[in-house]
């Protein structure tokens, strides 16, 4: 295991940028009106330019979204508006009408969303050290923070060193043991089996290694957060400010 | 075991868990719904509950479902995973221990995955508070089962691998 890159530099102060995060996730619940969407999605898209992530990034996130939400969500609404359709029974009336239902997506949408340009702005050091303050009061119960914050900070560090070389071994290792087509199903689940197993087993070998990284390594070192504001963290409150007051206007019918 | 040999036996299989889920794109499911996931991460919590104990098997599911979200899924997506992921351990968890006589690895893996589907479907039916979710369920309970069947399968191959190896012998010693 390598040793750590220490504490990065973040942009913006974790805790400010986690309590604006939570006031935007709490925003959308308070809007009714199609024009305060259409500010709100402009801000987090405008969010999403300043922060620089990948797109890539976020359609693998969105995949999650739209295959344990949107997918089921999706399908129950159209059996239920077939099943209305052909016998009328009320029982499975849109009780809700579309625009309840859009909105309530779209809401869920923004926690999920929120909630990614957050972890994907702050280093994971910061969050885990916000994480290992925030549960301070457990310390005193006895329950071991520290310990499973550090287990948490060695699967990243893991993961991150074995890089994109051990997932590309892996890759053609499962595509040899996939065959060809037409090949019998159980014949490669015995060659899946034996990559994983191989995968245990090699792994293994470096037990004694972060044994020894976990006993000699700081919690301080792994992850740490002190609070830190700079000009950047009042501009964005400011600019959060701007936003509450014309979603505010509008909602209120002053504006529009 | 010392408690930093703990840590560092459940560093790998998490990394290990995560690992594996990767590979599940390489596998071609035979029953191709939207949302369907084969779980081969759960091979890993399946080894954990035949080889170390309930403590260690529910802090390896918790810390993957904390990592995956974190680093991938975002915090919405924690609810589901750590719901389903805790649920369908301790289902398994008690069939192992109780009812090991009577199930195999394969029965134990389904009965898992149901737990999962449903606990899945269920979070989202609070979520959402839209009860038309329920129609996904059979189509889950039913990819449960296949998917259920095929991780169980290579979980047994892979456990009767790991104590023909001896990889936990001098770790722990199993519990059956």
């Amino acid at each position: 295991m390598k040793y750590l890159p220490i504490v990065e530099v973040s942009d913006m102060d974790g805790l400010i940028k986690f309590i604006l995060a939570i006031l935007l996730t709490i925003l959308p619940f308070w809007v009714h009106n199609w024009i305060s969407i259409v500010i709100l999605s402009a801000a987090l898209v405008i969010i999403t330019l300043v922060s620089k992530i990948k797109p890539k990034t976020l359609l693998i996130s969105a995949g999650s979204y739209g295959i344990i939400v949107l997918i089921p969500y999706l399908f129950g609404f159209l059996i239920n508006t077939l099943v209305y359709t052909f016998s009328n029974n009320m029982m499975f009336a849109n009780q809700q009408g579309f625009y309840e239902s859009f909105l309530r997506l779209y809401r869920l949408f923004i926690i999920w969303y929120v909630s990614i340009l957050y972890f994907h702005t702050t280093p994971i050091e910061t969050v885990i050290g916000m994480l290992d303050q925030l549960l301070t009061p457990l310390k005193s119960f006895g329950v071991p923070i520290e310990d499973y914050l550090k287990v948490v900070m060695c699967v990243v560090i893991e993961l991150k060193s074995m890089g994109t070389e051990v997932k590309k071994s892996l890759g053609d290792s499962m595509r040899t043991a996939m065959g060809e087509k037409g090949k019998r199903f159980k014949i490669n689940l015995k060659g899946i089996s034996q990559i994983i197993v191989s995968l245990i087993v090699d792994s293994f070998g470096k037990l004694d290694k972060i044994e020894s990284f976990v006993e000699k390594v700081n919690p301080e070192e792994l992850f740490y957060y002190s609070f830190n504001i700079t000009k950047r963290d009042g501009l964005v409150v400011l600019s959060f400010m701007v936003l509450t007051s014309l979603v505010w206007l509008v909602e209120k019918g002053h504006w529009v | 075991m010392n408690k930093n040999k703990r840590y560092a036996l459940i560093i790998i299989l998490v990394t290990n868990a995560i690992l594996i889920s990767f590979l599940e794109s390489f596998i071609p499911i035979p029953i191709p719904v939207p949302g369907i996931k084969l779980g081969l991460g759960n091979i890993i919590t399946m080894i954990a509950i035949v080889f170390l104990s309930w403590k260690d098997v529910l802090f390896i599911v918790i810390v993957r479902s904390f990592v995956v979200a974190i680093l991938t899924r975002g915090v919405m997506m924690l609810a589901f995973s750590l719901s389903g992921g805790i649920l369908s351990a301790i289902v398994m968890l008690l069939l192992y221990k109780k009812l090991s006589r009577f199930l195999s690895i394969k029965g134990i893996s389904v009965a898992g995955a149901i737990t999962h589907n449903t606990t899945q479907i269920c979070v989202a039916l609070l979520i959402l508070g839209q009860v038309v979710v329920l129609y996904y369920l059979p189509v889950l309970l039913i990819a449960a089962v296949v998917t259920g069947l095929i991780t169980g399968s290579i979980g047994e191959m892979a456990i009767n691998e790991i104590q023909k190896k001896e990889v936990f012998k001098d770790e722990i010693p199993p519990h059956c």
